[in-house]
């Protein structure tokens, strides 16, 4: 599914430049679930961004499915993101003014998704993460572990192939956070690729692979 | 529709970002809307006749420029005669009538006019008839229509009154026909009566206008044509009258009616778009930090799939919202403006204007909003998808990425609005400067202590020399006797500085056209302390059975009688030979122009038919020196003209200062205007300056902690902080100075004594905007030494 190679990222610091990845090639295949860990600044959320196609200021090669994203335009690398990908991010990041409905229903409104559909799937994945009371409350009213579900929520109302998870028991009680790994080991067995970004060494058990980061290097 | 739910959704949390927004651009956009409803009113709305736009009026091209061209009755029957590009031509001439019942005497303002005037403007009676060809000659039936004001007030609405016999400055005249309510004339005519019967007189000298409906399928180029053609026969029939330099043109007559309203009416609209781009700027700037704030969000947006179009849409949205929602609150700031604007000055508007906040100022008003809306609403939607979701995310740079380039532009604006301001401020400053000499210069009298009374004499009581001298005589001696009176006489032909008459004058074999010209009765040059140079003022015994005579002012002495003794040379004043037996201090017709050349014949001495003539278009001036209170002063000059002759129509009785104030009052008007739209702008400008202070302060609150931590005093945090106010207001200042020299040259025919680049001015604004600026500034830097390093120091 995802094959890097010599994948290099660095920024302008100063009158130098600092490499925040270095040569990275890696392969993950349709349904693995990889936890890519390492010490901070290992470059391992940045390797997610470049997964995730947030971040374009790279060389080498990426090819994701049977594209080059290294080939394509900035445009078209978002149609991917959009087709296939959903993002959970360490800060929920949910939208403050937005009831939980409606933060499931944006990325949806993103992708041309007709109104009555989108009701439709708002609804069914309200119903399948058992949060259908809490769906016209705000973030604020939500407690951490309720946040997390709802973006994960989010980041898979699409039906995305690839779920990538930057730090996502990060900021979540140690209850919470096994909660939220049992549903990715879950939409795992169910056929989605999941990377996720962790410090945890239990939550890296959740999955069958790891790749170590250090210094924007592979080591294993 | 979730963009805009949304977009409400935001705007009603932060109640005050929004009610800021809203009323600084309900005032910019409420501003423009009134100002555009005058300038509509005043230059763009179809005059209220049939099909306006084939209505065209004669001009001239001349040495010196283009204008209407008036003419004289024999010129307008020669024009009648040869204008086939016309379907209808007529001529009009403003005089005044004293309409009498034989108890009592109104007057009114009225046209004499030619019998086609109303067929050319498409309008007809609502009641009655127009005038028939017969009424129309020397010896007709007198005829009269009437306005529907007049109408109502004089006659009570009465249907009877057509066909009902009045008198018209004292000869029996019918009235035929009422105009229908909405129909108004340029000069404010109430009643109008036909021409030929005054041609010799009132059409005597040029004073008609002609006006035409273009023939059917003909254009105006077309028609310019064949008056082009007519030029030649035109200078030829008249060439002892008529320059050899004009040529015949026409001019849509909607352009003729405002055109000395043209110049003003696009420098005022041209500073209130200033006004409003200083507000867009503001809210600019304002939405800018906001979208900083909400970087974040918008990244986040970003992430889960929204393109860049989709996220400027959703922020446009906002703006597009806040500027419909400031454009309705601004209908309310437009309505206060009309009202306030027509209040200031309505008597420099063509009674034809119809100032209002119709559909076409609700149309502007609205693409205004909608415009403001995406101009103020497109930086910060370009601005906050520059930077890429992945930056954006990162928790220490949420903040910090999108503010950085933000507050950029923030900046580029400020410096944008300081210059904005600036430029008005110096365009204020020069009028202010202009309206100060205006006020200060010596009009060649002494306004103060006079009272002046306007009334006219006219009808077969007073069709004679003796009887008008007698009436006079009568008056002044009547009112020297009331108490307080040091002196008074009487007027013809314009007070000063006021339009007055002109006469031809001939002397040394030369004839000069269009010479001020005034009739005054004696004591008139004490009475207004105006100093006489040489020889005498009039007296008693000037009078019809004595040497013609005839004052000079010194404006005429020098001009034309320099290269010997003025007095006892010989002048011809409307074909009367008359000896020089004064020259009189020069009295100025407009305070900011010099005085014109002058004559002064004795009231005793004057032909009856040029009192009658003059009185048509001038009221006959009583002034009286009173050492008292000119106002009670007033109402006993009232009192002694009515005892005198209660059928004299008694018109304005005011003080001499208030004539002076009232010469002013469009320079005046035009100066207020400015100067409210600069202090307008500087205002926005000095929020503008705190807000972006602020942020800056905002920003480096923990620099400004570590700093103080390490030993900076508040003064160097003042310092600090006042130093990015003081380079943006430079910088401002700069642009400012730069766009002012530039763009002052615009009113420099508004001004009077002072250039566009005056230094004093220009220095004098720019320390004001400079002070306001730095004081704006001030206030978050002074809030930046109250930071407390250790809170400071665990911010973020």
């Amino acid at each position: 599914m995802i094959h890097l190679r010599n994948l290099d990222k660095s920024i302008s610091q100063g009158n130098g430049r600092l490499h925040v990845l270095r040569q990275i090639s890696l392969d993950i295949a349709p349904g693995d679930f990889v936890s890519i860990m390492g010490p901070s600044g290992a470059g391992k959320s940045t390797l997610l961004a470049v997964l995730g196609m947030l971040d374009g200021d790279w060389t080498g090669e990426y090819r994701f499915l049977e594209h080059d994203v290294h080939k394509m335009k900035p445009k078209d690398r978002v149609g991917l993101n959009k087709q296939h990908i959903g993002f959970v991010f360490q800060q929920y990041h949910l939208i403050d003014d937005l009831t939980v409905a409606e933060n499931l229903d944006m990325p949806l409104s993103y992708r041309n998704v007709k109104h009555g559909e989108r009701e439709s799937l708002v609804a069914d994945t309200l119903d399948r993460f058992g949060i259908v009371a809490k769906k016209d409350l705000y973030p604020r009213q939500l407690s951490g572990g309720q946040q997390q579900l709802v973006a994960v929520a989010r980041a898979l109302i699409h039906k995305p192939t690839l779920i990538l998870a930057d730090e996502p028991t990060g900021n979540l009680h140690s209850d919470q956070g096994r909660e939220i790994m049992e549903l990715f080991k879950q939409l795992n067995a169910g056929g989605t690729t999941i990377v996720q970004v962790t410090h945890s060494e239990t939550n890296a058990a959740y999955g069958e692979r790891v790749i170590q980061l250090r210094d924007g290097w592979v080591v294993t | 529709m979730n963009d805009l739910r949304y977009a409400l959704r935001t705007l009603a949390k932060s109640p005050g970002f929004t009610t800021a927004v809203v009323l600084t651009l309900a005032l910019g956009i409420g501003a423009n809307t009134a100002i555009f409803s005058v300038f509509y009113g005043v230059l763009l709305r179809p005059l209220p006749y049939a099909e306006p736009d084939r209505l065209v009026g004669l001009a001239q091209t001349y040495p010196g420029g283009r204008g209407a061209k008036r003419v004289t009755y024999v010129q307008f029957q020669f024009l009648e005669r040869h204008v086939p590009m016309f379907a209808s031509v007529a001529a009009a001439a403003s005089v005044g009538f004293n309409l009498s019942n034989g108890a009592q005497a109104d007057r009114v303002y009225g046209l004499r006019v030619s019998k086609d005037y109303f067929r050319v403007l498409g309008v007809a009676p609502a009641l009655g008839r127009a005038f028939v060809a017969d009424e129309d000659q020397p010896h007709g039936p007198e005829a009269i229509i009437l306005s529907h004001g007049l109408w109502r007030r004089r006659f009570g609405g009465d249907r009877g009154v057509i066909g009902r016999t009045i008198l018209l400055d004292g000869t029996a005249t019918t009235v035929v026909g009422v105009m229908p309510p909405a129909f108004r004339s340029p000069n404010g005519a109430e009643a109008w009566s036909t021409l030929a019967q005054v041609g010799p007189s009132v059409g005597g000298g040029s004073n008609l206008s002609v006006i035409g409906r273009l023939g059917s399928g003909l254009t105006l180029a077309q028609a310019r044509s064949g008056m082009g053609l007519l030029t030649e026969p035109f200078r030829t029939e008249f060439s002892r009258s008529v320059s050899k330099d004009i040529t015949l043109d026409l001019d849509p007559y909607r352009a003729q009616v405002a055109s000395d309203l043209r110049t003003p009416a696009r420098v005022l609209l041209g500073a209130i778009g200033f006004v409003l781009l200083i507000a867009c700027a503001n809210v600019a700037s304002l939405m800018l930090g906001r979208a900083a704030a909400r970087g974040h969000e918008l990244a986040v947006r970003a992430a889960l799939g929204a393109t860049r179009n989709r996220l400027a849409r959703q922020l446009l949205t906002e703006s597009v919202l806040l500027g419909l929602v400031g454009g309705a609150v601004g209908l309310l700031v437009a309505g206060w403006g009309v009202s306030l604007l027509l209040a200031l000055e309505p008597n420099a508007l063509p009674d034809t204007t119809d100032i209002r906040l119709d559909g076409w100022a609700l149309g502007f008003a609205f693409v205004l909003s909608l415009a403001t809306g995406f101009a103020f609403g497109a930086m910060p939607a370009w601005q906050a998808t520059q930077t890429g979701p992945h930056e954006l995310l990162k928790e220490s740079s949420t903040r910090m990425a999108g503010t950085a380039r933000g507050g950029r532009l923030r900046h580029a604006l400020v410096v944008g609005e300081i210059a904005l301001s600036l430029v008005l401020l110096v365009g204020a400053g020069l009028l202010i400067q202009t309206f100060a000499r205006l006020i200060g210069t010596n009009p060649g009298f002494d306004p103060h202590h006079v009272v002046t009374a306007e009334i006219w004499l006219t009808g077969t009581r007073y069709d004679s020399t003796p009887r008008i001298a007698a009436f006079y005589r009568d008056l002044t001696s009547r009112l020297e006797g009331v108490p307080g009176v040091e002196a008074t006489a009487v007027v013809e032909a314009g007070l000063p500085l006021q339009q007055g008459g002109n006469a031809t004058v001939v002397l040394d074999g030369e004839t000069r056209w269009s010479i001020d010209y005034r009739s005054i009765t004696p004591g008139f040059f004490e009475t207004l302390g105006v100093p006489l140079i040489q020889g005498r003022d009039f007296t008693a015994g000037d009078d019809e059975g004595a040497a013609p005579a005839v004052i000079v002012n010194e404006s005429f002495a020098r001009r034309f009688l320099a290269d010997r003794h003025p007095l006892g040379r010989t002048v011809s004043v409307e074909g009367q030979w008359r000896q020089v037996v004064g020259v009189a201090g020069d009295v100025r017709s407009y305070v900011g122009e010099p005085a014109p050349w002058t004559v002064f014949i004795p009231s005793a001495q004057t032909p009856a038919g040029l009192t009658r003539l003059f009185s048509s278009w001038f009221p006959i001036h009583v002034v009286v020196r009173t050492t008292g209170d000119p106002s009670a002063a007033a109402a006993q000059l009232a009192a002694v003209i009515r005892a005198t002759d209660p059928l004299v129509p008694l018109g304005r009785v005011r003080a001499m200062d208030e004539v002076l104030w009232t010469s002013l009052s469009f320079q005046r008007f035009v100066m207020l205007l400015l100067s409210a739209f600069a202090g307008l702008a500087v205002l926005l400008a000095a929020v503008g300056i705190y807000g972006v202070i602020s942020q800056v302060v905002a920003q480096r609150t923990q620099e400004i902690g570590v700093r103080m931590a390490l030993g900076a005093q508040s003064r160097d945090v003042l310092r600090l902080v006042l130093g990015r106010g003081a380079t943006l207001t430079g910088l401002g200042v700069l642009l400012g100075l730069i766009g002012a020299v530039a763009l002052t040259r615009l009113i420099a025919g508004f001004l009077y004594g002072v250039r566009p680049t005056d230094l004093t001015t220009i220095l004098a604004v720019t320390t004001l905007l400079v002070c306001v600026a730095l004081t704006a500034a001030w206030l978050p830097a002074r809030r930046a030494t109250k930071v407390d390093p250790m809170v400071a120091l665990r911010y973020e």
